[in-house]
């Protein structure tokens, strides 16, 4: 086999709506790139932050 | 159960301020009557004695212990001094002790504070703010202010010798105060934190609201404040506004009247009872006691009394219409107490609510990220095609739909960790714009973004991480542009993915120069080696293999790409030419199977999957297969013995594939429920996301045995009877998976909408489940206010 160039490409017409230019998304800091991908990244800080802290007190 | 971690030791139950706020003696609650003033030394003894076998039997790291009253200064320096004593003395020495006191600060003086420095003790003040709005409620009984004293105590906790036991402030809001000024009030003592607390109330006795103000003056108030904090540069920690925020990430909350995180608190009055949370205390008159006292129960049977445990059931444990509420995980239907009303108890949202939903939306509105997702913008999924997935399979558009959300969410991540690479960088944005379609063939190949997810999170010990110049270099080639990239040779190869691997020896740099027709390597030391497209693999030039399959379907069978190593289990190597033969062979005939008895399943795998990572194979000829959520569009498999065998892996995982795309930016189900429920096909219980991920891939397999039978249909003997059996068995264990699912309380309005859907798939139906009727199947989903919450309806 050779090496197959034309994989198939993202739709331009389906992906033109939603295609933020890498340069854009640069400008943006590492937590509000990250911040609204919570659901997808792994919980790094999972059990590391006392939670329920009492309400009362600080 | 959960093991409780914060213990409230009440150390006297009287105060010297008479404030009319407060729940210990102005609410419903009056126990605080029949209860010694000051704790007794059995019941301190008993209580360190409970504490540290309850840490030793749940192995706690930490416990936090809050000494509290009324007011814990009047207990004297000698019972403050005993309890830390105890207390320390009876934990084992690996479980660290978080010791606090909170006070109203009156009678803090110096000696106090050199024995809270010497014990290790942390000290918090409740202060309302500004002179005028502290002494609307916090006065002596007499009428004088507190606030001089109060700010005295601050004064001494800021001194260089006290300031690391200063913990914070407390401040309790008054609507009829000025936001502003409380704030900058509490800010001009430079607390190293603050809390904000909304008064106690419940629906029969609810908060102070004038009329002038609007109906969320709560919300607003806080919002206010929110907007000053963050007009200042967030100078210090805001515990209210700091929930919210991590809430609105997905983390944990910081305190138990903010998300779902289980209450794992308990009080232990001055006579020794247990009681829940002492906010309860404006519920009704004893609603915060358990019946339990620590010279008969330990603190496991009081982690298990039913108003614990109502507390700590996360979505599942809170009202209809909190559950089907979009901001739920960031409020978590707010403080227990809160939602008390005579006749439906604490069934209800929090009194609140209005306030607590302005709060955090708005809030979530000011946090939101600068670029809205692709999975928010209306090329995002729809609900006709959420609810298509939902019924297990999906066609080609809405997959598509899939994996533009997911080459949205790669191209995030990729900026996140790429932007300090330089030069490599720089490329990679310059073809952005010029050739985004070679970007993007790139950007797409499932391994990308789990590089980019090694990279976030630092990588572990041993991994093979590479940089990003493999990543624009194979960019540039796919663009056919004269680049000329330096990229690192590891393992004595250049990797290009989606292209394959150079072996060009050694270690170091070596220089990649791209053309129209093909590429140029010269490493350190060594000659250039010239690749074209159209050339063979050999000995040195390993390039990507591709399968491609009737119908449009191609297939790479990925044997190169260091980050393949993301699936479970060990990866096969180069791929010989007969084992390459014996796996185009297979894929062809599982497809045309999968085409002719599977066909809703067909498009959608075709449209998504991309790139299959042969597996060795496991021990004893077992049938190996396996995704990675990391890996959007990529299965492992172990070659199976048969065809039939191998289309059933490739539907079953490409089930995970999807599943996990739709989760990456909805919220199905309460990821704090950490209950474990029953699995027909597995004998140990699994937690929910499990359980859903094995249902919905289990709606393939049923699919696949159905087709079976209908293969077999009017013929008995064995393969026949076996295919019945199977079919019959993963049925049944399916619709008893969705029956757990549907009946655990923690799925949100969504999930339970996409389980539904995935029950009506079952059943063979065309239905979407009881929410969706024919509107709903051709509308989009509504584009949320909320860009954090894509496409919950």
């Amino acid at each position: 086999m050779v090496a197959v160039l034309e994989v198939k490409t993202v739709d331009e017409t389906e992906s033109r709506a939603v295609r933020v230019p890498l340069g854009e998304l640069s400008a943006l800091s590492a937590e509000e790139l990250t911040g609204a991908l919570h659901r997808a990244l792994p919980d790094a800080q999972a059990g590391r932050v006392p939670v329920a802290a009492f309400n009362s007190a600080i | 159960m959960v093991p409780l971690t914060q213990l409230v030791l009440k150390v006297h139950s009287r105060c010297d301020l008479a404030c009319d706020h407060c729940y210990v003696y102005e609410h419903a609650d009056t126990s605080w009557r029949g209860r010694p003033r000051v704790i007794g030394q059995r019941v301190l003894e008993r209580a360190a004695q409970r504490l540290g076998e309850h840490a030793r039997a749940h192995r706690l790291p930490a416990v936090h212990v809050a000494l509290h009253g009324g007011e814990p200064l009047l207990a004297g320096p000698a019972v403050l001094r005993r309890a830390a004593e105890l207390l320390r003395a009876e934990l084992p020495a690996d479980c660290a002790l978080d010791l606090r006191i909170h006070t109203n600060g009156v009678r803090l003086d110096r000696a106090f504070c050199e024995l809270f420095a010497e014990l290790g003790i942390k000290v918090g003040l409740s202060l309302d703010g500004d002179r005028a709005a502290n002494d609307r409620h916090r006065r002596f009984a007499d009428g004088r202010s507190s606030h001089p004293a109060v700010l005295r105590a601050a004064a001494l906790l800021n001194t260089d010798e006290f300031r690391p036991i200063f913990a914070g402030l407390l401040c309790t809001i008054d609507v009829r105060n000025d936001p502003v000024a409380v704030l900058d009030a509490l800010l001009a003592l430079d607390p190293p934190r603050i809390d904000f607390l909304l008064p106690h109330a419940t629906w029969d006795t609810p908060p102070l609201r004038p009329a002038e103000l609007g109906p969320t003056p709560y919300g607003d108030w806080l919002l206010t404040a929110h907007q000053h904090w963050l007009a200042r540069g967030r100078p210090v920690p805001v515990r209210s506004f700091d929930s919210v925020h991590r809430t609105l990430r997905g983390q944990s909350g910081l305190t138990e009247s903010l998300g779902l995180e289980p209450v794992d608190l308990v009080v232990i009055e001055t006579d020794g009872s247990f009681e829940q949370a002492d906010s309860l205390k404006t519920a009704y008159d004893g609603a915060p006691a358990t019946g339990f006292d620590l010279f008969t129960n330990s603190l496991d049977e009081v982690a298990r009394h039913p108003g614990m445990m109502a507390r700590q059931q996360g979505l599942a444990g809170l009202s209809a219409q909190c559950r089907a509420c979009p901001v739920v995980r960031s409020c978590g239907g707010g403080l227990y107490a809160h939602r008390w009303r005579t006749g439906s108890g604490f069934d209800n949202p929090s009194v609140f609510c209005g306030d607590l939903m302005r709060l955090i939306t708005t809030i979530r509105d000011r946090v939101a990220p600068a670029v809205p997702l692709a999975a928010q913008q209306h090329g995002g999924l729809t609900g006709a095609q959420l609810d298509q997935l939902a019924r297990g399979h999906g066609d080609g558009a809405t997959v598509r739909a899939l994996a533009a959300e997911q080459l949205d969410l790669t191209r995030r991540l990729l900026a996140a960790v790429g932007r300090g690479a330089g030069q490599a960088w720089e490329l990679l944005t310059e073809l952005d714009a010029a050739a985004p379609a070679a970007v993007d063939a790139v950007l797409a190949h499932p391994y990308v973004r789990a590089w980019a997810v090694r990279r976030l999170r630092g990588g572990e010990p041993g991994d093979d991480l590479g940089g990003l110049a493999e990543i624009a270099a194979a960019a540039g080639l796919r663009a056919g542009r004269p680049v000329e990239v330096t990229v690192p040779v590891r393992g004595g190869a250049v990797q290009l993915p989606t292209l394959g691997r150079v072996l060009v020896g050694g270690a170091g740099p070596a220089v990649l120069r791209g053309g129209p027709d093909g590429f140029t390597v010269r490493a350190a030391g060594g000659g250039e080696q010239r690749i074209a497209f159209d050339q063979a693999g050999g000995e040195r030039w390993l390039p990507v293999r591709r399968v491609e399959l009737p119908g449009g379907w191609t297939l790479a069978l990925e044997d190169t790409d260091p980050q393949r190593d993301s699936h479970e289990y060990p990866v096969e190597q180069r791929l010989t030419a007969a084992a390459l033969g014996d796996w185009t062979g297979a894929l062809r005939e599982a497809w045309e199977l999968i085409q002719r008895d599977l066909p809703d399943y067909a498009p959608g795998l075709a449209a998504g999957l991309s790139t299959l990572t042969p597996l060795r194979p496991g021990p004893g000829g077992r049938d190996l297969s396996s995704v990675a959520r990391q890996a959007f569009g990529a299965v492992g498999i172990a070659r199976p013995a048969t065809a039939p065998t191998l289309a059933l892996l490739l539907v079953h995982e490409f089930q995970h594939v999807k599943l996990g795309a739709v989760l990456d930016f909805r919220d199905l189900f309460d990821p704090s429920d950490r209950r474990l429920f029953e699995a027909p096909w597995r004998p140990d219980p699994r937690p929910l996301e499990g359980l859903l991920q094995g249902t919905y891939a289990h709606l393939a397999v049923c699919a696949y045995w159905d087709s079976r039978v209908r293969a077999y249909d009017g013929v008995a003997g064995e393969p026949a009877e076996q295919a019945r059996e199977q079919a019959a068995r993963w049925r049944a264990d399916t619709e008893r998976a969705v029956g757990t699912l549907l009946a655990s309380g923690s799925l949100t309005a969504l999930g339970e909408r996409f389980v539904h859907g995935v029950g009506a798939g079952l059943a063979g139906g065309t239905g979407t489940g009881a929410e969706s009727g024919p509107a709903a199947a051709v509308a989009p989903l509504p584009v949320p206010a909320a860009p954090l919450a894509p496409v919950e309806a």
